[in-house]
């Protein structure tokens, strides 16, 4: 299949207060048109980093990346994890932003619309959501922003954290639409059991580095996930409980 | 216009044919202009005019103006006191626009007051008065370096006493005292710095009556010769705050109550 | 939606209808009222040139509002809020007072625009790195730090009050009330105009960005956004329209923040019909209020613009912070 967007020797730093951090180490992947990806891995293991870097909304300090997507609005959308809004839009209006008047956007937009299933709720206001309802408001207006599904790809960091199954449900459903239509879909999740679920290919991340990447059934391998978790084990035994409530 | 600025000679005026209507933007200038004679021809005050009637339109400040209130008092010439940022440049061309007549004369002095009222008597119908209020002017004697010395003391908080250069401290020889204050214009100072200076007399001139409490009790708090003797005097005189014509009468009707303070003072001293 | 934005031309029409048509007259004893007096050639100029006047303070504080608004994604910024305003009075300040020690013109440190420019773009300057501290998400903390940075530039031009002479301050203090000059130098007014509305038309021109900004960095950058050069612009129409509209009218406060959010009320948060809406609402707004101080006569000659525009926006500013503090919201008007 051909690739969508290869990463070449990519490495990312971050310096905060004085101490420099890296979040990747040389990495090398390619995710493939057409397919979704997840890219997997412990907390601080380089997911979000690695996900706007494809996305194109942050440099790497070193290495290339090359897409024929990054580019362009209407070929990548992305959708971050549990965004804010600064203003009080509706639904419909928040799905909408940054398309014109024209028919064929608005066309984007009811279709956006139908495949997170919120058709019915277009004038609620966007901040009387549910949680799960405003993710998968994002999602829409990821997608009405986007010229077709074909050829395009969507990226969406940690996009299940904090629904309930329900939710999960719905949003899981959405995005298989937005692949059976030929788009491509990246997404960073912790948890392996939804990336078996949702994805076709995977990436495992840990500390910085790819150590697993091919397809999801082979990548999500209990060997693979207990060396992906090993460090957040580690860590959790060393740490009191109530400290880490999530594991 | 054949006449020559600033001259008081009664054969010179050469508006007084003509009606006058004058608009002040100044409390002082209306002062001296009431005091002159002219209550009837002022047709616009300035909000803190308070020598005039309520009814009379407020048409400016040293700052703002009303053009419309301005048109519709038709005023013939206007005075104020230019502020230090300099007169509004709109009303400088609203007032050619209207052939309204500027007048514009700083009154820091009574020299200043002096050249007002010569000004003035240009346009009266019977300059009398205001060629007897130069001569007055005239006559005031010199600063004499003999006579005592006193601090005069205007506002309580912040404190605020008439410095040199400043036409209170003009009208001083009027009451036979010199200022004690060198620095120039109007002064902030403090109880201490006051003390300093060792007055022969502190002087407190107060607008109404409820201010005189207070400079009252800010004077004699004054760490100096004069406060501990008693030799401390507060006038209510609004018109001293002023620099017009009736501070001369305002000052001159001070004196014998300057004189008693003075003396009162040394009889009360151990 | 398209009839409550006719419905604020109509307003702002109507007010500037009501400007024209009052003003003080006189009757048969000479003596002036104030009332309604159809203008005359005479005072039409005057008329004109006070609607034309607190029509463009409005739109330029109203449209500085909407702009810092959005580049801080707060919804209490306003120029006077955060201190902008206060920050060009100080540089107007200091330009009088060099002015006045040296005795020389203003217009020989540039005039008292280039003041108001380098101290709005100063105090804006030092907002924008505490709103990047607070990393922008606490709306009243920035609004706070906002008021004190407006207050230590206030106490800054009292020191300057103290320093210039005595003749001057009653002078500083007077522009410091916030005053739309009688009779303004019509190529200023012309300026100031072309100013709002190209400020006007690039701001709407570029409301599907606004609409953008208001998500995540993240995600408006990838719809195309170029954050830098947008907020860069942002930064620049505010200050520049703050600045403007205080060297004009010295800081009539609250306009900046009653404007954009009056317009929300009515016409939502879509940037397209919000920028024209906040601008109208800037101009109608001033205009209510030059039109009450017209009538209102305490003794004292007419009210400046600017204690009538604060003691209307104050309330409204509480009534604000109150609801954001409530934990909603704060978009949510």
């Amino acid at each position: 299949m051909e690739p969508l967007i290869q990463f070449r020797s990519v490495s990312m730093q971050f310096a905060t207060r004085g101490s420099i951090t890296t979040a990747l180490a040389d990495i090398d992947a390619s995710f493939s048109m057409g397919s979704t990806t997840a890219i997997v891995g412990a907390n601080a293991s380089g997911k979000s980093t690695m996900l706007r870097i494809a996305a194109g909304v942050l440099a790497p300090s070193a290495g290339r990346v090359e897409s024929s997507a990054v580019h362009s609005a209407l070929k990548r959308a992305f959708v971050p994890q549990r965004g804010s809004c600064a203003a009080d839009f509706s639904v419909e209006e928040l799905v909408s932003l940054g398309t014109s008047t024209r028919c064929a956007e608005q066309a984007r937009v009811e279709c956006a619309l139908d495949a997170v299933g919120l058709a019915s709720r277009r004038a609620v206001r966007y901040h009387s959501l549910s949680g799960g309802e405003q993710q998968r408001v994002r999602v829409a207006r990821a997608i009405a922003q986007l010229a077709s599904p074909n050829g395009s790809v969507l990226l969406l960091d940690e996009p299940f954290s904090s629904l309930d199954p329900a939710e999960v449900a719905r949003l899981v459903r959405a995005l298989r639409v937005f692949a059976q239509e030929g788009g491509s879909v990246i997404l960073s999740l912790h948890d392996a059991g939804l990336a078996r679920e949702v994805a076709h290919d995977a990436i495992a991340l840990r500390m910085g580095r790819v150590i697993a990447h091919g397809r999801a059934h082979e990548v999500l391998s209990p060997a693979i996930l207990s060396e992906v978790y090993a460090h957040e084990m580690l860590e959790a035994s060393t740490t009191a409980r109530w400290l880490r409530p999530t594991l | 216009m054949f006449g020559c600025e600033g001259s008081h000679d009664a054969s010179a005026s050469t508006d007084a044919h003509v009606e006058i209507r004058i608009a002040s933007l100044s409390p002082a200038m209306t002062s001296t202009l009431i005091d002159l004679g002219f209550e009837s021809e002022l047709v616009g005050r300035s909000p803190w005019c308070a020598d005039l009637s309520k009814s009379l339109p407020v048409v400016g400040d040293f700052r703002d103006f009303d053009p419309e209130r301005l048109l519709l008092a038709r005023p013939t010439h206007m005075v104020l006191q230019p502020p230090l940022s300099g007169i509004n440049p709109a009303l400088v061309t609203f007032a050619e626009k209207q052939g309204i007549e500027l007048i514009a004369m700083p009154l820091d002095r009574m020299q200043d007051v002096r050249a007002f009222v010569a000004r003035a008597a240009l346009l009266a119908t019977d300059p009398s008065r205001a060629h007897a209020r130069l001569t007055a002017l005239d006559a005031m004697s010199e600063v004499d370096s003999s006579a005592p010395r006193v601090i005069v003391l205007v506002n309580a908080d912040p404190m605020l006493v008439a410095g040199s250069a400043n036409y209170l401290a003009d009208l001083l020889p009027l009451v036979a005292l010199r200022n004690a204050v060198e620095r120039e214009g109007w002064v902030e100072c403090s109880h201490e710095s006051l003390g300093l200076l060792e007055p022969d007399l502190l002087l407190g001139i107060a607008e109404r009556e409820d201010n005189v409490a207070l400079l009252q009790r800010t004077l004699a708090a004054i760490p100096c010769k004069a406060a501990r003797e008693g030799r401390i005097l507060v006038v209510i005189a609004s018109e001293l705050l002023r620099p017009s014509t009736r501070a001369l009468d305002a000052m001159q009707a001070l004196k014998p109550a300057i004189e008693a303070a003075l003396a009162s003072g040394k009889d009360a001293a151990p | 939606m398209k009839f409550r934005f006719a419905l604020l031309i109509a307003i702002a029409l109507l007010l500037a209808l009501a400007r024209l048509s009052v003003g003080p007259h006189a009757d048969a004893h000479g003596v002036i009222h104030f009332g309604f007096a159809l203008p005359t050639v005479t005072t039409i100029p005057f008329r004109l040139s006070a609607v034309l006047g607190a029509a463009v303070i409005g739109l330029l504080l109203a449209l500085a509002g909407l702009a810092l608004q959005a580049l801080l994604r707060n919804p209490l910024a306003s120029p006077f809020t955060l201190g902008v305003s206060s920050g060009a009075s100080f540089g107007v300040a200091c330009v009088l007072a060099l002015a006045a020690t040296t005795g020389l013109s203003t217009h020989a440190f540039g005039g008292e625009f280039t003041g108001a420019l380098f101290g709005a773009a100063f105090s804006l300057m030092l907002v924008w790195i505490l709103a990047k501290r607070a990393s922008g998400r606490d709306a009243v903390a920035l609004a706070l730090a906002g008021v004190v940075l407006g207050g230590v530039m206030s106490s800054g031009a009292m020191l300057l009050e103290q320093i210039v002479p005595r003749g001057l301050r009653g002078d500083l203090l007077a522009w410091m009330a916030g005053r739309i000059p009688e009779l303004p130098d019509p190529s200023a007014l012309v300026a100031l105009w072309i100013l709002g509305l190209l400020a006007l038309i690039v701001l709407w021109k570029a409301a599907h960005l606004l609409d953008l900004l208001m998500l995540d960095d993240d995600e408006a950058t990838a719809a195309g956004v170029r954050l830098a050069a947008t907020r860069g612009g942002l930064f620049i129409i505010g200050g520049l329209l703050a600045a403007a509209a205080v060297s004009f009218a010295g800081p009539i406060g609250f306009v900046g923040l009653v404007a954009p959010h009056t317009a929300r009320l009515f016409i939502g948060h879509r940037h397209r019909l919000l920028v024209p809406s906040t601008a109208l609402c800037g101009v109608i707004v001033v205009l209510s209020a030059d039109l009450l101080r017209q009538g209102l006569d305490v003794g004292t000659g007419r009210l400046p613009v600017g204690v009538i525009t604060a003691l209307a926006g104050g309330p409204f500013f509480l009534w604000l912070l109150s609801r954001s503090r409530r934990g909603g919201s704060e978009w949510n008007l």
